[in-house]
């Protein structure tokens, strides 16, 4: 066996880092789904009526869907009654400082490098942190206040801001979406809310960590980002899950909305569980994301580092209704062993002199299956779009596969359309010039892998990069074709 | 014999193409023959049959609603002036020739079999297999009843002529075999289903070209629902045209299926100028490994053309090239459609594939759809596709002019020269400057 067949046998047994359970008492509701769960879930979450008929209209048009399987992944049938639709911390605590919050709480955000204390000294990180289904600590937020900037749980706003919560709920993924969006719809429990008052910028990364904690628990986050005209927002999501067999659903549904020259920046690293080696258990992460390029030269740009998650199915889309306005999707999809991915987006161009980008760089290693998936549509109207995309694949191995499935629709002359994609994997010769300059054969991947998805990281904030490239390491640790 | 009455459910189509089939069938008076019995299996399937909708993923941009919305007859042969058939012909090529006038085989309008050269024979479908006893085509007619495309199934029911085209091993034909595929006007719409079978045995070389178009200037109204397979063996070579250029109201569904044995070379140069709704499946399977495979396409669409280029590369044998390249104009309130999918198989290791597809989209109504696709399975490959849609570089048009072309020439000068990458690929150079020749005439056309 070469050097290299060994290094990847000893990486790839190598366990998931991130895999512990937190022993906090739970309130959980019965499993499975009806309108009653729905009922009761609203209540306890003392909901307005006009959400709870939200709900309830969501479920009942969910009842009509089928679930859909044109994705390129393969898992068993999902047992939507086998589920416990909602779950939280038993104690409901009320913090004023950090001191008052649950130790074993803390110690949980510690193992996963979030340490809340030291957050208020780093400077520009407010960590809204949601552990199961309702936040349990939120910190800068006074400081976010002064200037206008609403950050919060879902269900904080929707008690604090009914009025803008129903304004933007439901505008950008209708309930009637897709099966996984009315599901969401139906049966949300948290997530987060951003509002961005007019001409703000905000000083900060707004950043959350969701963590999915209760065994048989679907966790159904909703998050809503609102930036009105001329402000902007960078807006970090981040994820780990502790390890367990059983495989766990998470439909989340984003929207984020940009008026007239507001500008989003959503960046995500995905690193749930993916599943042991066999491919035995692991997050099934179907989540719909997208953006609306509301007004006039806004823009909205997705990154995302997906590292995690027995099956991904995602596609972080841009609306880019407004003349001028700006669309960006960066990707970099890492998946080993087992794991399964079919992710991309959809860049669709309604406004004239609207540009996108699309930078997609897949990483198959082990016996995994990723997939690139995006569609380009150049509307009538859409004059002077313009679109480059560029969709690259590495293979580390010679039993997986990398798939690219892009879409073009160009119905306007003046558009301009260009996508590449390659398949490749590392060069013999590359391997070979870094190891006679002395690095290890681990080394000298690394370097190139991080070099091809250096056009990604560099569109992350900073903590982030850092966080993304550790990922990386860990997930490809000497996955070696 | 025109069965008349009207079409309107899928179910009521394809019983009234059973009948067609079947009527034919009789009419030949073989219902003994093997040739009878793959044809009948063919003809009871029929029913079982689904047309596709847009709703079918490899159909997402296509609507065949314009075929299955019409009630069709059988093409009849007729006889066929000298100078419409000269239209078939290009100058300064020798070539020899199979001539289908709707959908039938006219030997008398053919290069008479005597004439053929050595290392060459051609030869009916129906004597191949009942007289011959060839068993490729038995096996792959056998193969077409399960075919997931519901439209081979209908050319094997309703083919009323096929060819069967094979060289003898080592043999290096020289001549190319020009088959033209004339469609006449009819009193009612017709179908006509050709089926063209190409067999180049080892180490041999031919070169052939499809040529489909309609009598002359005029618009006839028919379908043509074309097969063709074509097997390559061990390092042969096969040079494969395809000329389309139906009329405006015609409809063309084309199957092309390609197998390739080791050290093998297939190139094709595929061009579309007309038909109303057009969709064009070229597969190709490679057997075993050294090969070298070149798809070239070219489609210049207009009007209310709809052009659908589906290519499927088949790697399944590693140490195999391929390289694709199709480029296109479309004007008018035309739709292009271009779906290419390379797949690469987990053991088609230092697999080198290529796949381009770039269109001008030149008018406020046109539509491009372009969907490449690659499916890799194996790790120490190189693939790779580009799609572009875009317009005409105004610097070059600018440039143009300086130099004292008008727009409209400057403008046809560069389309011209964007499709000619394509075009010039084409190494027979008779062929080469009629095709050049019919897309001026088509830019003229357009512009």
């Amino acid at each position: 066996m070469s050097d290299s067949m060994q290094t990847l046998e000893a990486h790839t047994r190598s366990e998931y880092k991130y895999g512990f359970t937190t022993d906090i008492e739970t309130e959980v509701f019965p499993k499975g789904l009806n309108e009653d769960i729905i009922r009761r879930l609203s209540a306890k979450k003392e909901e307005p009526e006009w959400l709870l008929e939200f709900r309830l209209k969501a479920y009942r048009h969910w009842l009509t869907l089928k679930e859909p399987h044109w994705a390129n992944v393969h898992y068993d049938p999902i047992d939507y009654q086998d589920i416990i639709y909602y779950a939280s911390p038993k104690k409901k605590p009320k913090y004023n400082s950090l001191d008052e919050v649950d130790p074993e709480l803390l110690r949980t955000f510690e193992r996963l490098g979030i340490p809340l204390e030291e957050q208020k000294l780093l400077a520009g990180v407010a960590v809204d942190a949601v552990l199961d289904s309702v936040s349990v600590a939120t910190t800068y937020k006074e400081k976010l206040a002064e200037l206008g900037i609403i950050f919060c749980s879902f269900s904080e706003a929707v008690k604090e801001h009914p009025e803008l919560v129903r304004k933007y709920l439901g505008t950008v993924v209708p309930y009637t979406d897709n099966f996984f969006a009315a599901l969401n719809s139906a049966v949300f429990s948290d997530g987060s809310f951003v509002y961005i008052p007019k001409g703000v910028r905000c000083p900060m990364e707004l950043s959350t960590y969701f963590r999915i904690n209760a065994a048989n628990t679907g966790q159904f986050e909703r998050t809503l980002i609102v930036a009105e005209a001329g402000s902007y927002v960078s807006y970090l999501e981040g994820c780990t899950a502790p390890m367990r067999d059983e495989n766990q659903l998470h439909a989340a549904v984003v929207e984020l909305i940009a008026m007239d020259d507001a500008y989003i920046k959503y960046s995500t690293v995905q690193n749930w569980y993916p599943g042991d080696k066999d491919g035995k258990g692991g997050i099934y992460n179907f989540v719909t994301k997208r953006g609306l390029c509301a007004g006039k030269r806004s823009r909205i740009s997705w990154t995302q580092v997906e590292t995690g998650s027995a099956i991904t199915w995602k596609y972080p889309s841009c609306i880019l209704k407004g003349d001028d306005s700006i669309g960006e999707f960066y990707s970099v999809a890492v998946t080993n062993n087992r794991q399964q991915a079919d992710t991309g987006t959809k860049m669709i161009h309604i406004g004239k002199n609207t540009r996108s980008t699309i930078v997609s760089k897949g990483i198959s290693a082990g016996y995994s299956q990723n997939s690139y998936r995006g569609l380009v549509k150049i509307g009538k109207r859409a004059t002077n779009a313009h679109n480059f995309s560029q969709c690259d694949s590495l293979l580390m191995g010679d039993k997986c596969g990398a798939h690219t499935f892009p879409y073009l629709e160009v119905e306007n002359d003046t558009a301009r359309v260009e996508h590449e994609a390659t398949t490749s994997k590392i060069g013999e010769d590359q391997l070979f010039y870094l190891q006679q300059r002395g690095l290890s054969e681990e080394d000298a991947i690394n370097m190139i892998v991080n070099g091809y998805c250096k056009e990604v990281f560099q569109e992350l904030p900073m903590e982030f990069a850092a966080e993304a490239q550790k990922l990386l390491a860990i997930s490809l640790e000497g996955s070696v074709g | 014999m025109a069965i008349t009455t009207s079409v309107h459910t899928q179910k009521d189509l394809l019983t009234h193409f059973q009948q067609l089939a079947l009527q034919m069938l009789g009419s030949n008076g073989q219902q003994a023959s093997r040739w009878a019995t793959l044809r009948r299996a063919a003809i009871e399937r029929l029913p079982a049959v689904r047309f596709p909708t847009r709703r079918d993923e490899d159909w997402k941009y296509t609507s065949v609603s314009a075929i299955t919305n019409e009630t069709w007859a059988l093409g009849r042969a007729v006889p066929i002036a000298a100078e419409d058939l000269s239209r078939a012909f290009f100058d300064g090529l020798d070539a020899l020739r199979i001539v289908f006038v709707n959908g039938i085989w006219q030997p008398e309008l053919s290069t008479p079999l005597s004439e053929w050269p050595k290392g060459l024979t051609l030869q009916p479908l129906v004597e191949a297999v009942d007289r011959h006893g060839n068993e490729w085509v038995v096996q792959v007619l056998k193969q077409r009843l399960s075919h997931v495309n519901p439209f081979v199934t209908l050319n094997t029911a309703l083919s009323q002529d096929g060819m069967l085209l094979q060289t003898a091993a080592s043999a290096c034909i020289d001549l190319p075999v020009h088959c033209v595929f004339i469609a006449t006007e009819q009193d009612e719409p017709f179908v006509q289903a050709p089926q063209l079978f190409v067999d180049a045995h080892p180490n041999s070389k031919l070169t052939f070209i499809e040529h489909y178009l309609p009598q002359g200037t005029a618009a006839p109204r028919y379908f043509t629902c074309a097969t063709t397979q074509v097997r390559v063996a061990a390092n042969a070579e096969v040079h494969h045209y395809r000329l389309q250029r139906e009329g405006a109201w015609g409809r063309q569904i084309n199957y092309c299926a390609v197998t390739q044995a080791r050290d093998s070379r297939y190139y094709s140069y595929a061009t579309d100028l007309g038909g109303m709704l057009v969709r064009n499946n070229q597969d190709v399977i490679l057997e075993a490994s050294n090969t070298e495979t070149f798809l070239n396409g070219v489609y210049l669409l207009g009007g209310e053309q709809h052009v659908d280029n589906q290519t499927f590369m088949d790697h399944a044998v590693p140490h195999c090239q391929s390289n694709e390249l199709y480029k296109g104009i479309v004007m008018g309130k035309a739709r292009g459609v271009f779906n290419g999918k390379v797949l690469v198989r987990p053991d088609a290791q230092k697999t080198n594939a290529f796949q381009q597809n770039s269109t001008l989209l030149l008018s406020p109504t046109a539509v491009m759809d372009a969907k490449p696709q690659l499916e890799i399975f194996a790790d120490d490959v190189r693939c790779s596709h580009g799609a572009t849609i875009g317009q005409l570089d105004e610097n070059a048009i600018f440039y143009l002019r300086t130099r004292g072309l008008s727009e409209k020439e400057a403008r046809k000068l560069l389309q011209f020269a964007f499709v000619a990458e394509v075009l010039d690929r084409m190494p027979d150079e008779p062929v080469r400057q009629a095709v050049c020749q019919l897309v001026q005439d088509k830019l003229d056309e357009l512009s």
